[in-house]
């Protein structure tokens, strides 16, 4: 944007550009700009000269539908069937134990599974997901099989919509569990760092094979069974990956995936540790991301429908009214209320972040255990209400005043990681300058407003086709 | 609504009823019967070609002398009404998708370019007559339209019209044409709903802002009463259709307009933009109101791509497609009725003449931009992409 334009962005996301001239005797007296200017405000419920309650209920409109996503309470259920696995990234978020050493201890019991399942229908939501998590989940398929009999089992007269989700490396999976998966719905996300040399230069298995051959491999068989849509990737952005998006995304268009969320490292177990040789600046990753989405975008130009899935969040919100939820970037956050997180052992934290912390040994966020606590204990606790209240962007410093308020979110444990504050500290948060610049980028391509991106942005946001989508 | 003329006989008073071409006395090519009875006994008048009537008829209440042409356009289950003084109106056109069942003449707004102006101290009632044109077209009637004047400023009459169609056209899609403004009363909106159908609510909203509705409306607060109105009916989930009438008054105002449906009345499930019918109010403020299609087809082609892109369904009535941008055509639609439809002489050599809405009959301003469209004129002059 001009250094002579200001953006107003008002708190149900509609924005509009003035000259910086308009924009100061608008601060002076409204009556005295132009009066199209006028007009556009009114028309964007910046304010009002005529129905003052029309006004307001309009604004609460809108702000209901934008917060739609606070209606049903937790939905997310992520599951940690164990902490174990097959594999040993060097970037693990998840400080995964081996599989080696005798017993698998931090499998989930049976028991512990159950209780889950039962406090999961506690919740009030009528939609839930069930995301199995690890450690590698197919490690403790037994348990798996037996959480999805028992929530179909509960839900015959439940009546919840239910999803399932397992993430896996796929390095575990054959047929007949691919037949499971397919059989009972579940979907598939799983991990893909580009070309085989890339990938597996971080993605290792404990046994030294090579964990890309073995998810080409599998993701055949499972293909063969399931639609390729139940299959989505996740890639894990480090230093090596920063100048060879393009290439990443090359593997990911010639393998038929239809999109990528580019991602920064997050500051969780193993990556933590060994953020000197995996990390990067946020200044870094901005730049990689700007390389990663002009190239995606050039695909999209060239026909090819290929989504990069962060962007398509944010422009969700800038660009139009609907409620999206995301729980690692939603105000108020989605800690607990939206998403929620069982370990191994039965402990609940409010994310996936959290357990990840007390991996690594601060507990701060544990919330209770399905064992010993109930569901109001651990979901209407104080804890859990303080976490909540010290993520509305209303009373956040920095967050109160900032322009992209409507489209950002908090992350509570990412703040506590952060500035070892639950509220966090704007100024030297990663988080926000990540955010901040990404959003800074894709608006200057709103405003740009060229026919082509825009179409592409709309199909992406509407998930229709190019050819759908414009004239 | 198309009217005939002919030299009435024994009619006293008009007579209203459903026409039947096949009887057992007459020949249906050059004498139509207007039935008596919804069961097709009897007879209540006849129409017919002939110069004098018939001798064994004398008693019967006739129009006579009317022309081959006209006759021929009646069909049966067309219902009619006869005047003594010789004129058949068709108040119902059998098969036809266009009837309108006019609730009342009363209407709480003043509106610049109201083609119909009515007269908003009007006492006159049509119920009867709309019950028994309800009462006696065919059950098969797969659509209804009621209008006015304003329809819901008779809420009653709306309520006992609505009840009859719940009764012989459970399926029928029902649409009302209204400003909305009479909806801001949740209860009056909740006992028209009440009576049935799933119902399409096509309403006037011809701004994003007060200012620009209210001047156009003739009212001030029109606006403000219309969005609660919109509101009201997202709450009973009715169907809405959102109708922009272009004019200079608020052409400027198109890509706003459509970015604040968007933003505002998402649940719509139909935007029509609509070109002028330049009669009744619309030919008397011509001066202040009038702007040619190509002024704002810009501004029109941003509006539909905005509402296309967020997956919203919109429609363009009454434009012709030469004065439209080509990538836009897909969204014209053949609006104007049969009977109020016409081209100019230019147009027949023009290869969209089939797929085009045409212009209006009743119009007293053709723009000057009308030219037929060929294959060779459409790759010179390419539109933007």
């Amino acid at each position: 944007m001009e250094s002579k334009e200001v953006l107003l962005v008002n708190c149900v996301g509609e924005y509009i550009v003035i000259s910086i001239q308009e924009f100061n005797a608008l601060l002076t007296n409204p009556f005295a700009i132009h009066s199209d200017t006028f007009k556009l405000l009114k028309c964007k419920n910046f304010f009002t000269d005529y129905d003052l309650e029309l006004a307001i209920e309009m604004l609460a409109t809108k702000l209901r539908t934008r917060k739609a996503f606070l209606r049903n309470f937790t939905s997310l259920h992520m599951v940690v069937l164990t902490a174990h696995c097959n594999g040993r990234c060097d970037y693990c978020h998840a400080s995964s134990s081996d599989v080696a050493k005798g017993p698998l201890s931090q499998n989930m019991r049976p028991d512990v599974a159950d209780a889950v399942v039962d406090m999961i229908f506690m919740s009030p939501s009528q939609y839930i997901k069930i995301e199995f998590q690890g450690g590698e989940p197919l490690i403790n398929w037994e348990v798996l099989v037996r959480i999805v009999h028992r929530t179909k089992k509960i839900n015959k007269t439940a009546n919840k919509k239910l999803e399932f989700v397992v993430c896996t490396n796929m390095t575990l999976l054959d047929y007949d569990k691919a037949k499971f998966l397919m059989k009972e719905g579940i979907q598939i996300s799983t991990s893909l760092d580009g070309p085989k040399e890339l990938h597996d230069l971080h993605r290792k298995m404990r046994d030294g094979s090579s964990s890309y051959d073995k998810f080409i491999e599998n993701l055949s068989i499972v293909c063969r069974v399931m639609e390729a849509e139940s299959v989505s990737p996740l890639l894990t952005i480090t230093r090596d990956h920063l100048k060879r998006l393009p290439e990443v995304i090359d593997e990911y268009i010639r393998l038929g995936f239809k999109g990528i969320f580019l991602r920064s490292l997050n500051p969780y177990g193993f990556a933590r540790e060994d953020l000197a040789a995996l990390g990067y600046s946020m200044e870094e990753f901005i730049e990689a991301y700007k390389e990663g989405f002009d190239y995606i975008l050039q695909k999209n130009r060239n026909g090819v429908h290929f989504v990069e899935y962060f962007a398509t969040l944010i422009l969700s919100r800038i660009l139009t009214p609907f409620s999206t939820r995301f729980v690692d970037l939603q105000f108020p956050a989605g800690a607990g209320i939206s998403g929620v997180i069982y370990d191994y052992d039965g402990c609940v934290y409010p994310s996936d972040e959290a357990r990840m912390l007390a991996r690594t040994g601060d507990k701060k966020f544990l919330l209770g255990n399905v064992i010993d606590n109930s569901y109001e204990e651990i979901f209407e606790g104080n804890k859990l209400k303080s976490i909540i209240s010290m993520s509305c962007a209303e009373v956040m410093p920095g967050c109160t005043s900032c322009v992209y308020q409507a489209y950002c979110g908090s992350d509570p444990v990412r703040n506590y990681v952060e500035s070892g504050d639950v509220m966090g500290f704007r100024p030297s948060s990663d988080f926000c300058k990540k955010n901040m610049g990404i959003i800074d980028f894709l608006f200057k391509y709103i405003l740009e407003n060229n026919e082509q991106v825009m179409d592409i942005f709309w199909s992406w946001i509407t998930g229709r086709s190019l050819e759908d989508v414009r004239l | 609504m198309k009217s005939f003329q002919g030299s009435a006989h024994n009619i006293s008073e008009p007579l209203l009823g459903r026409v039947a071409r096949k009887h057992l006395l007459f020949d249906g090519d050059h004498t139509v019967v207007i039935q008596k009875f919804r069961w097709g006994l009897g007879h209540k008048a006849l129409l017919t070609t002939n110069n004098d009537l018939p001798k064994q008829y004398v008693k019967m209440p006739c129009v006579y002398g009317v022309s081959q042409e006209s006759l021929s356009e009646l069909h049966d289950g067309d219902v009619i009404k006869v005047y003594p003084d010789g004129n058949i109106v068709r108040l119902w056109e059998y098969g036809s998708d266009q009837n309108v069942i006019f609730v009342t003449d009363k209407c709480n707004c003043h509106c610049i370019m109201c083609p119909q102006p009515c007269d908003s101290c009007s006492t006159s009632s049509f119920l009867h007559e709309n019950e028994e044109i309800l009462n006696i077209i065919s059950p098969e009637t797969n659509s209804i339209c009621f209008s006015g004047g304003e329809p819901t400023l008779e809420p009653k009459q709306l309520e006992s019209l609505l009840a009859i169609c719940k009764r012989r056209f459970p399926n029928a899609c029902i649409s009302i044409l209204t400003n909305g403004i009479a909806l801001s009363n949740f209860n009056n909106i909740k006992r028209i709903v009440e009576q049935g159908n799933k119902l399409l609510f096509c309403v006037s909203l011809h701004g994003d802002v007060n200012d620009v509705h209210d001047k156009i409306m003739g009212v001030e607060g029109a606006f403000a009463q219309t969005m609660r109105g919109l509101y009201n009916l997202a709450r009973f989930k009715c169907w809405i259709e959102l109708r922009f009438v272009i004019m200079r008054q608020n052409y400027e105002r198109l890509p706003y307009y459509a970015e604040f449906i968007y933003r505002n009345l998402t649940f719509v499930s139909h935007v029509a933009f609509m070109g002028l019918e330049y009669t009744g109010e619309a030919a008397r403020n011509i001066e202040n109101i009038e702007i040619d299609p190509v002024e704002y087809s810009t501004l029109l082609r941003k509006a539909i791509l905005c509402l296309h892109r967020r997956g919203m369904n919109v429609s363009i009535y009454n434009i012709p497609r030469c004065l439209l941008s080509r990538d836009i055509w897909r969204f014209s639609r053949d609006s104007i009725s049969t009977w109020k439809k016409t081209f100019l002489d230019i147009c027949d050599s023009c290869e969209e003449k089939v797929n085009c809405c045409g212009l209006f009959k009743t119009s007293v301003y053709i723009s000057p931009h009308i030219s037929p469209i060929t294959s060779s004129k459409i790759d010179n002059n390419r539109m933007p992409n």
